[in-house]
């Protein structure tokens, strides 16, 4: 299965990623600047909080908002293993906010449903690598991913 | 994230764009491809990097998170200042044009100059109309100089607790000293070379002589230094052409080639010999693609004073004709696509008063001043030919200034007794005055046409049915006329948008501020739409009729389509 793949060298925290994410996946118009000024707001999908790192799901194998999900609204797609909110069945209740131990899950009240990365999966690449400016920002397979991780970790 | 579809409409510069792919040669819109996408903070004015805490953004989505930057400037401050920056640059361009021909005129030209950077009299713009200048006073932006207008600006950059309308207003300040600067530059070019008078110059990069050995003139420098140059090239037999430039003043004619997103192509004609290069509006480009045709590059502006300009000329008059010698293994491939553009009006040698019967009597419903330069964000000169056809069908008479005159004469808009269609009204009234389908006013710009209207109407230009039109526009020179135009209330539409979109406060004022106060507003549209579609935009907003019929196949221009 890929995955994204950020490499926290390459990233310089400049939000492009946050920016087209809003734009071009969680707005209605897909334009900038109308994207800025649409009710409700747009929200992102990929955070760069704190550190220059920018984070999204990451579609864990073991996906404990799955698991939490009390009426099957968080599914994965069984081709590609992408875990996705399946949007009009959402009942606003946040338990996939709770556990997600990532932090990467986002009630977005206005429309009581939870927003999360789907890796851009009705697209051909996510927007998140396709904008990043450094390349920071890639798609690998997990095995590829998790070895970068290990690497660090030494 | 827009990739263009067609790079230009200029078939010349379209060969030559096929010609650069099958050698590997980067050109202008291979770079673009490669900034795209371009950063959105930074397009939408919301970025700011004016000191060391930074850069910071005001983030558009993340509810109320990085909504200001570290000191404090929210997304209006942002917006507010990305377009003063970009003015203050504007600004210092034509400050540095007009001391430039100020220093060569000397006398009364060089005094008035000077006044530019302490203790100007605006009373002293020659032709300006008493009501705008009124009206610049109540609202107090009256340029004084450089000392109380771009210096004191760009301290609002430092910090400080103004407004976005108070600073909208320094920004407008300083925009008008900067044109202030261009009619002044008029005015030494005229006590130098005296009154500009119509004469017909070869455009089009097939106005380049294959035999003989070439030199370009590249962006704006010194006026009397070109002629110079001009002059020294035609008495030693060395062809001698200007590229991304104003027209030559002087007695030797100097073609003007293509324009300014095209300017690298002449270069690839491998029929260019020697380039003098100025620094503004000259892509830094140009140095390693003339190190690839084995072309001498020389800058005019270096930090150590050369001979004066006399021996210079010579000098480079010689070295084109040794550097012919030494490149003759490279092939000369010059396309056969000269245009003869008449240029070189003003409000002095055009009938004023024609003009304003014709808009009393009907015949012409409005007037268009094209400016700009081009810019590869759009299909180079499609906008700004899709919209002068349709302006000129529509009744409405168009004048045009610097890389826009130059764009509009590769397609015959300026070639006297061309065959560019027209509403009888605007025909007979270009044939009364002599010239052809778009008058260009490159001379004195299209401020001193606009003033010279308003004053044989004895109108305000706000009352009269004017537009000024940026179609392509790329530089902060541009940025800096458009403010200035609407301050002179003219309406004003600029395309791309400007980098202020991310506050719809900045937008408002622009548009509803700028009106109240000046009589014409600034049009920042974001919306996406066609050459065709401006076009019949502008000609409801000016005659109150609808315009072209815009449905249809969104991707057909007339123009476009005869290409």
């Amino acid at each position: 299965m890929k995955v994204i793949m950020v490499d926290q060298e390459k990233c310089t925290g400049c939000h492009l990623c946050e920016l087209w994410c809003a734009n071009e996946i969680a707005s209605e118009s897909k334009r900038m600047p109308d994207s800025f000024f649409e009710t409700p707001q747009p929200v992102p999908r990929v955070f760069v909080e704190g550190k220059k790192f920018a984070l999204q799901c990451r579609h864990c194998p073991e996906a404990p908002c799955l698991e939490a999900c009390p009426n099957g609204t968080m599914r994965r797609d069984p081709e590609t293993g992408l875990v996705y909110v399946h949007e009009p069945t959402c009942i606003g209740c946040w338990m996939c906010v709770m556990v997600c131990p990532f932090g990467v899950i986002n009630p977005y009240s206005p429309m009581k449903v939870a927003v999360k990365c789907d890796r851009c999966r009705n697209m051909g690449y996510p927007i998140c690598a396709e904008v990043c400016p450094t390349n920071a920002i890639s798609v690998v397979e997990r095995a590829v991913a998790q070895a970068g991780d290990e690497d660090e970790e030494k | 994230m827009d990739l263009i579809q067609r790079k230009t409409i200029d078939k010349t510069v379209e060969r030559f764009i096929q010609k650069a792919a099958v050698e590997g040669v980067d050109l202008v819109w291979d770079r673009y491809e490669g900034q795209v996408p371009e950063c959105g903070f930074c397009e939408s004015g919301l970025s700011c990097r004016d000191c060391l805490q930074g850069p910071c953004i005001s983030h558009p989505f993340k509810g109320d998170i990085n909504k200001v930057g570290i000191c404090g400037k929210d997304k209006h401050i942002l917006a507010a200042h990305t377009l003063l920056r970009m003015v203050i640059k504007g600004t210092m361009a034509c400050l540095d044009q007009a001391s430039d021909i100020a220093a060569d005129a000397g006398g009364d030209s060089e005094k008035a100059v000077s006044s530019l950077f302490s203790g100007f009299d605006a009373s002293n713009i020659p032709g300006m109309p008493a009501s705008v200048l009124e009206t610049w006073k109540s609202a107090g932006v009256v340029p004084e100089g450089v000392v109380r207008d771009v210096i004191k600006a760009s301290q609002k950059l430092e910090g400080g607790v103004t407004t976005v309308e108070e600073t909208l207003l320094w920004t407008f300040k300083c925009a008008l000293l900067g044109y202030a600067a261009s009619v002044l530059k008029g005015e030494a070019k005229k006590s130098l070379f005296g009154e500009f008078k119509p004469e017909v110059v070869p455009t089009d990069i097939g106005a380049l002589d294959p035999e003989k050995p070439n030199l370009l003139m590249y962006g704006e420098f010194s006026a009397a230094l070109k002629a110079k140059i001009a002059a020294a090239c035609a008495r030693g037999g060395v062809g001698v052409y200007a590229v991304a430039s104003e027209p030559v003043p002087g007695e030797t004619v100097v073609p003007l080639l293509t324009n300014h997103a095209s300017q690298e192509v002449p270069v690839m004609t491998g029929a260019v010999d020697l380039i003098v290069a100025g620094d503004q509006f000259v892509n830094p480009s140009l140095s390693s693609l003339a190190t690839q045709w084995n072309v001498p590059i020389i800058s005019v502006q270096s930090l150590k004073s050369g001979p004066d300009a006399e021996a210079f000329a010579v000098s480079v008059v010689e070295k084109t004709k040794d550097s012919k010698r030494i490149r003759a293994s490279f092939t000369r491939d010059v396309p056969g696509s000269e245009k003869q553009a008449s240029m070189g009006y003003c409000a002095a040698n055009l009938d004023m008063k024609k003009i304003v019967d014709s808009i009393e009597k009907g015949d012409v419903k409005g007037i268009v001043a094209f400016a700009g330069y081009d810019n590869t964000k759009l299909s180079q000169d499609l906008e700004l030919t899709t919209m002068a056809g349709i302006f000129l069908e529509y009744g409405i008479l168009c004048i045009a200034e610097g890389d826009a005159s130059v764009a509009l004469s590769k397609y015959g808009y300026l070639t006297a007794g061309g065959d560019i269609s027209c509403a009888d009204g605007v025909k007979a009234t270009l044939e009364a005055l002599g010239t052809p389908a778009v008058i260009d006013v490159s001379a004195y710009g299209i401020g001193d046409f606009l003033c010279g209207l308003a004053e044989a109407a004895g109108k305000s230009l706000s009352d009269l049915p004017v537009a000024a039109v940026f179609a392509e526009a790329s530089r902060s020179v541009d940025v800096m006329k458009a403010m200035a135009m609407t301050a002179m209330g003219v309406d004003t539409y600029f395309w791309p948008f400007l980098p202020v979109t991310g506050s719809d406060d900045v937008v408002k004022a622009l548009g509803e501020f700028c009106k109240a106060t000046f009589g014409g507003q600034l049009h920042v549209i974001t919306r996406k739409i066609e050459g065709r579609v401006k076009g019949a935009m502008i000609v409801k907003v000016l005659t109150g009729e609808e315009g072209p019929d815009v449905s249809g196949n969104p991707w057909y221009s007339k123009i476009g389509a005869e290409l």
